[in-house]
Protein backbone atom coordinates (compact mmCIF):
# COMPACT_ATOMS: atom_id res chain seq x y z
CA UNK A 1 0.00 0.00 0.00
CA UNK A 2 1.48 3.70 -1.08
CA UNK A 3 0.29 6.63 0.46
CA UNK A 4 0.68 10.26 -0.40
CA UNK A 5 1.06 13.65 0.98
CA UNK A 6 1.77 16.78 0.39
CA UNK A 7 1.68 19.36 3.44
CA UNK A 8 3.24 22.60 4.70
CA UNK A 9 4.47 23.11 7.77
CA UNK A 10 1.56 24.74 9.16
CA UNK A 11 0.44 23.37 12.61
CA UNK A 12 -3.15 22.08 11.09
CA UNK A 13 -1.74 20.46 8.50
CA UNK A 14 1.20 18.66 10.48
CA UNK A 15 -1.62 18.11 13.22
CA UNK A 16 -3.87 16.70 10.20
CA UNK A 17 -1.53 14.61 8.54
CA UNK A 18 -0.53 12.98 11.75
CA UNK A 19 -3.83 12.12 12.61
CA UNK A 20 -3.98 10.19 9.03
CA UNK A 21 -0.48 8.70 9.87
CA UNK A 22 -1.90 7.13 12.93
CA UNK A 23 -4.98 6.37 11.40
CA UNK A 24 -3.21 4.00 8.53
CA UNK A 25 -0.19 2.48 11.20
CA UNK A 26 -3.77 1.54 13.11
CA UNK A 27 -5.63 0.19 10.65
CA UNK A 28 -3.13 -1.54 8.19
CA UNK A 29 0.10 -1.75 10.45
CA UNK A 30 0.24 -4.84 12.36
CA UNK A 31 1.86 -3.21 15.10
CA UNK A 32 0.94 -2.54 18.86
CA UNK A 33 -0.13 1.16 19.84
CA UNK A 34 3.66 2.03 21.53
CA UNK A 35 5.27 0.83 18.55
CA UNK A 36 3.23 2.83 16.13
CA UNK A 37 3.01 5.73 18.66
CA UNK A 38 7.41 5.35 17.88
CA UNK A 39 6.71 5.55 14.44
CA UNK A 40 4.68 8.60 14.81
CA UNK A 41 7.58 9.85 16.61
CA UNK A 42 10.36 8.99 14.01
CA UNK A 43 8.05 10.79 11.27
CA UNK A 44 7.20 14.25 13.02
CA UNK A 45 10.68 14.44 14.20
CA UNK A 46 11.81 13.94 10.25
CA UNK A 47 9.53 16.91 9.33
CA UNK A 48 10.27 18.80 12.69
CA UNK A 49 13.61 18.61 11.28
CA UNK A 50 13.47 19.84 8.16
CA UNK A 51 11.39 22.77 9.71
CA UNK A 52 13.79 23.86 11.49
CA UNK A 53 16.93 23.70 9.69
CA UNK A 54 16.20 23.21 6.23
CA UNK A 55 13.15 25.67 5.56
CA UNK A 56 14.14 27.95 8.86
CA UNK A 57 10.82 27.98 10.43
CA UNK A 58 8.74 29.14 7.15
CA UNK A 59 6.07 27.30 7.70
CA UNK A 60 4.84 27.86 3.84
CA UNK A 61 7.35 25.54 2.18
CA UNK A 62 6.25 22.48 1.13
CA UNK A 63 7.32 18.83 2.41
CA UNK A 64 6.16 15.68 0.43
CA UNK A 65 6.00 12.50 2.57
CA UNK A 66 5.63 8.94 0.92
CA UNK A 67 4.78 5.78 3.26
CA UNK A 68 5.07 2.40 1.74
CA UNK A 69 3.56 -0.45 3.94
CA UNK A 70 4.57 -3.96 2.39
CA UNK A 71 3.07 -7.40 3.92
CA UNK A 72 5.61 -10.22 3.11
CA UNK A 73 5.10 -13.68 4.02
CA UNK A 74 6.75 -13.19 7.90
CA UNK A 75 7.45 -9.53 8.02
CA UNK A 76 6.02 -6.04 7.46
CA UNK A 77 7.84 -3.50 6.22
CA UNK A 78 7.49 0.12 6.53
CA UNK A 79 8.94 2.51 4.86
CA UNK A 80 8.72 6.12 4.28
CA UNK A 81 11.02 9.19 2.48
CA UNK A 82 9.83 12.58 2.97
CA UNK A 83 11.19 15.20 0.57
CA UNK A 84 12.00 18.40 1.30
CA UNK A 85 12.78 21.58 -1.28
CA UNK A 86 15.25 23.72 0.42
CA UNK A 87 18.82 23.92 0.06
CA UNK A 88 20.59 20.52 -0.37
CA UNK A 89 22.96 19.20 2.57
CA UNK A 90 26.37 19.03 1.02
CA UNK A 91 26.85 14.90 1.72
CA UNK A 92 24.31 12.53 3.16
CA UNK A 93 23.24 12.84 6.99
CA UNK A 94 23.44 9.57 9.35
CA UNK A 95 22.67 9.66 13.04
CA UNK A 96 25.27 9.90 15.99
CA UNK A 97 26.01 6.47 17.66
CA UNK A 98 25.56 8.15 20.92
CA UNK A 99 24.73 11.43 22.61
CA UNK A 100 25.94 12.88 25.56
CA UNK A 101 23.63 13.00 28.74
CA UNK A 102 22.57 16.35 28.57
CA UNK A 103 23.43 17.13 25.27
CA UNK A 104 19.80 18.90 23.21
CA UNK A 105 22.15 18.98 19.64
CA UNK A 106 20.79 15.41 17.23
CA UNK A 107 19.23 13.77 20.01
CA UNK A 108 15.91 13.76 17.36
CA UNK A 109 17.85 11.97 14.69
CA UNK A 110 19.84 9.61 17.67
CA UNK A 111 16.53 8.59 18.83
CA UNK A 112 15.09 7.88 15.36
CA UNK A 113 17.95 5.27 14.35
CA UNK A 114 17.08 3.60 17.92
CA UNK A 115 13.59 3.36 16.32
CA UNK A 116 13.97 2.63 12.91
CA UNK A 117 16.12 -0.06 10.96
CA UNK A 118 17.40 2.10 8.72
CA UNK A 119 17.50 6.11 8.99
CA UNK A 120 19.66 8.68 6.76
CA UNK A 121 19.08 12.05 4.56
CA UNK A 122 20.74 12.65 1.49
CA UNK A 123 20.67 15.67 -0.87
CA UNK A 124 17.48 14.73 -3.46
CA UNK A 125 18.96 14.51 -7.26
CA UNK A 126 17.22 17.32 -8.26
CA UNK A 127 16.50 20.00 -5.77
CA UNK A 128 16.12 19.61 -1.76
CA UNK A 129 16.89 16.35 0.35
CA UNK A 130 14.86 12.89 1.00
CA UNK A 131 14.72 11.76 4.08
CA UNK A 132 14.48 7.85 4.78
CA UNK A 133 13.13 5.60 6.77
CA UNK A 134 12.52 1.47 7.37
CA UNK A 135 11.47 -0.16 9.87
CA UNK A 136 10.58 -3.91 9.20
CA UNK A 137 8.36 -6.34 11.59
CA UNK A 138 8.87 -9.71 12.24
CA UNK A 139 5.54 -11.46 11.99
CA UNK B 1 -1.81 15.45 17.64
CA UNK B 2 -4.28 17.77 18.60
CA UNK B 3 -2.39 20.21 19.07
CA UNK B 4 -3.00 21.77 22.81
CA UNK B 5 -0.88 21.92 25.76
CA UNK B 6 -1.88 22.92 29.61
CA UNK B 7 0.27 24.09 32.42
CA UNK B 8 -0.03 24.19 35.98
CA UNK B 9 2.77 25.39 37.87
CA UNK B 10 2.74 25.12 41.51
CA UNK B 11 5.66 25.36 44.73
CA UNK B 12 6.31 23.32 47.75
CA UNK B 13 7.97 25.53 50.30
CA UNK B 14 9.16 27.80 47.51
CA UNK B 15 12.11 25.60 46.53
CA UNK B 16 10.34 22.29 44.34
CA UNK B 17 8.52 23.91 41.73
CA UNK B 18 5.78 21.35 40.66
CA UNK B 19 5.25 21.70 37.03
CA UNK B 20 1.88 19.59 35.89
CA UNK B 21 1.92 18.96 31.90
CA UNK B 22 -1.21 17.95 29.57
CA UNK B 23 -1.46 17.37 26.16
CA UNK B 24 1.39 17.39 24.00
CA UNK B 25 4.89 18.76 24.95
CA UNK B 26 6.15 19.90 21.14
CA UNK B 27 7.05 23.13 19.56
CA UNK B 28 4.71 22.98 17.19
CA UNK B 29 1.91 24.19 20.19
CA UNK B 30 1.47 27.81 21.10
CA UNK B 31 2.31 27.04 24.78
CA UNK B 32 5.44 25.51 24.39
CA UNK B 33 7.40 29.15 24.13
CA UNK B 34 5.15 29.89 27.26
CA UNK B 35 6.52 26.70 29.18
CA UNK B 36 10.49 27.24 28.11
CA UNK B 37 9.72 31.43 29.28
CA UNK B 38 8.30 29.64 32.68
CA UNK B 39 10.46 27.16 33.27
CA UNK B 40 13.76 29.69 32.35
CA UNK B 41 12.30 32.09 34.86
CA UNK B 42 12.29 29.38 37.43
CA UNK B 43 15.75 28.46 36.85
CA UNK B 44 16.78 32.07 37.21
CA UNK B 45 15.07 32.14 40.48
CA UNK B 46 17.53 29.64 41.87
CA UNK B 47 15.15 27.27 41.77
CA UNK B 48 16.44 23.84 40.50
CA UNK B 49 14.43 20.83 42.07
CA UNK B 50 11.66 20.19 39.78
CA UNK B 51 8.57 17.28 40.32
CA UNK B 52 7.69 16.84 36.45
CA UNK B 53 4.10 15.32 36.67
CA UNK B 54 3.40 14.09 33.01
CA UNK B 55 0.40 12.31 33.97
CA UNK B 56 -1.97 13.58 31.58
CA UNK B 57 0.91 14.06 28.55
CA UNK B 58 -0.51 12.29 25.55
CA UNK B 59 2.34 12.88 23.47
CA UNK B 60 6.28 14.34 23.28
CA UNK B 61 8.77 15.34 20.63
CA UNK B 62 12.61 15.91 21.19
CA UNK B 63 12.01 19.42 21.98
CA UNK B 64 9.70 18.27 24.63
CA UNK B 65 12.26 15.94 25.88
CA UNK B 66 14.61 18.53 25.28
CA UNK B 67 12.73 20.65 28.09
CA UNK B 68 12.94 17.83 30.38
CA UNK B 69 16.83 17.60 29.39
CA UNK B 70 17.23 21.35 30.53
CA UNK B 71 15.68 20.71 33.91
CA UNK B 72 17.63 17.91 34.46
CA UNK B 73 21.11 19.54 33.48
CA UNK B 74 20.58 22.55 36.11
CA UNK B 75 19.57 19.80 38.72
CA UNK B 76 22.81 18.16 37.75
CA UNK B 77 25.06 21.11 38.61
CA UNK B 78 23.41 21.48 42.17
CA UNK B 79 24.41 18.02 42.54
CA UNK B 80 20.78 17.25 42.45
CA UNK B 81 17.98 15.63 39.44
CA UNK B 82 14.99 16.21 38.97
CA UNK B 83 11.64 13.36 39.32
CA UNK B 84 9.29 12.54 37.08
CA UNK B 85 5.87 10.76 36.99
CA UNK B 86 4.55 9.43 34.25
CA UNK B 87 3.18 5.99 33.63
CA UNK B 88 1.92 6.48 29.71
CA UNK B 89 3.59 3.08 28.08
CA UNK B 90 4.25 5.88 24.87
CA UNK B 91 5.62 8.61 26.58
CA UNK B 92 7.90 6.51 29.05
CA UNK B 93 8.93 4.85 25.81
CA UNK B 94 10.26 7.96 24.26
CA UNK B 95 11.94 8.92 27.39
CA UNK B 96 13.84 5.86 27.79
CA UNK B 97 15.04 6.25 23.44
CA UNK B 98 16.09 9.44 24.12
CA UNK B 99 18.37 8.63 27.19
CA UNK B 100 16.33 10.62 29.48
CA UNK B 101 15.60 7.74 31.87
CA UNK B 102 18.84 7.35 33.20
CA UNK B 103 19.18 11.67 33.98
CA UNK B 104 15.93 11.94 36.16
CA UNK B 105 14.13 9.42 38.67
CA UNK B 106 10.91 8.27 38.21
CA UNK B 107 8.78 8.78 41.25
CA UNK B 108 4.52 7.39 41.23
CA UNK B 109 3.12 11.06 42.93
CA UNK B 110 4.11 14.67 44.25
CA UNK B 111 4.47 13.51 47.63
CA UNK B 112 7.04 10.49 46.42
CA UNK B 113 8.79 13.65 44.67
CA UNK B 114 8.56 15.89 47.52
CA UNK B 115 9.79 12.78 49.99
CA UNK B 116 12.58 11.98 47.94
CA UNK B 117 14.10 15.77 48.18
CA UNK B 118 13.22 15.57 51.66
CA UNK B 119 15.77 12.65 51.92
CA UNK B 120 18.28 13.44 49.50
CA UNK B 121 19.16 16.70 50.01
CA UNK B 122 18.24 16.95 53.73
CA UNK B 123 15.32 19.79 52.78
CA UNK B 124 14.03 19.30 56.03
CA UNK B 125 17.21 20.89 57.97
CA UNK B 126 16.30 23.96 55.56
CA UNK B 127 13.12 24.63 55.26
Amino acid sequence: MIFKFTISGREDQIVQFEKKLLDILNKTGRMDEVTSHEIHFCVHEAILNIIQHTYKWDLDKLIEIRVDITDEEEKQIFEVWIRDFGESIDKPIFPPRKVGQFQLRKRGVYMISKIMDEFYVKPHHEIGNVTYMKKIFIL
Amino acid sequence: MDGKLSIKVSFYKDIIGIISISGELTVFVEEFDLLCKEVLAYIKMGIYRFILDLGHLTYIDSSGVGVIIRLAAVASKHSSTICVICDQPQIKKILEISNVDKIVRFVSNVQEGISFYIATDRLGEKV
